[in-house]
């Protein structure tokens, strides 16, 4: 699936909605995470992932 | 006890077949002893079976404390039967929103809430079909974590998740089902770790 998509998107672009972070790992060129309908945190991947903010609101832990 | 497989492979039709919800096509299910075979799926329930769907299937009209008194009862008999109030601890976000009808919760609320719901039947067993489906990481750490005080508590759980290292902190052991059939049974720790097996039978 993700080699599928990943071949879509090299046509078109694509906006995903996901919770499978590996998923977003291998596919996003860039990551904005949302919380109650506001806009916390933009980026590329690894810098979304380690925001402070995003680790509480919706990663949690690990 | 955890279910594994890919999608289609007969992870929620297996737990439909336990619930009377679809007839097997041969074999037997038996709970405690008894032989579940041609029972209405209310006679199943009552005998101690409880059901998280996948979906959740909240009734929407319903605000979170009817959800979770509406049905209650202790079909398992069990000598220490579940409590709103003890749901509430266990979910405490649920106890903010006892009052929020069952089509305005999110999905992670809805998802306490099926689990709290079949807990208040009073459950020997509850079957948890994908718990963790289409929720923030943050939500899922806490199902988890609930689902791990469930166990603790000496519930028994028959789970299925694809999340297989989570699968192995709240459950021992697993089976690997392929086309309806097992194809492999063991401990969680096991398949968690083997690359073969999750290769062979679980990657899409």
């Amino acid at each position: 699936m993700i080699d599928l998509l990943r071949t879509i998107k090299t046509e078109t672009t694509m906006v995903l909605i996901e919770h499978d972070m590996d998923a977003v790992a291998q596919l996003a060129d860039r990551v904005m995470v949302l919380v109650a309908g506001r806009a916390v945190a933009s980026g590329a991947y690894d810098d979304v992932r380690r925001d402070p903010v995003v680790r509480d609101a919706y990663l949690g832990e690990n | 006890m955890a279910l594994v497989g890919r999608n289609g492979m007969g992870k929620s039709t297996t737990m439909r077949a336990i619930l009377g919800l679809c007839p097997p096509t041969s074999g037997a299910v038996t709970f405690a002893g008894r032989p579940l075979a041609g029972l209405a799926p209310f006679r199943i329930a009552r005998l101690g079976v409880g059901w998280v769907p996948e979906g959740r299937l909240i009734f929407p009209t319903l605000t979170v404390r009817e959800n979770l008194t509406a049905t209650a009862a202790n079909h398992g008999g069990l000598a220490r039967p579940w409590t709103v109030p003890e749901i509430f601890d266990l979910f405490p976000r649920l106890r903010e929103r006892a009052l929020a009808s069952g089509d305005q919760l999110s999905g992670g609320e809805a998802q306490m809430l099926a689990i709290g719901r079949a807990l208040m039947l009073g459950p020997q067993l509850i079957l948890l079909d994908e718990a963790t489906e289409g929720l923030a990481p943050v939500i899922r750490d806490e199902i988890w974590q609930c689902i791990g005080r469930l166990r603790e508590r000496g519930q028994a759980v028959l789970i299925v998740d694809k999340h297989l290292v989570a699968l192995a902190r709240v459950a021992e052991r697993a089976v690997v089902i392929e086309k309806g059939r097992t194809v492999w049974t063991g401990s969680t720790a096991v398949l968690a770790g083997d690359r073969e097996i999750h290769d062979r039978y679980l990657s899409v």
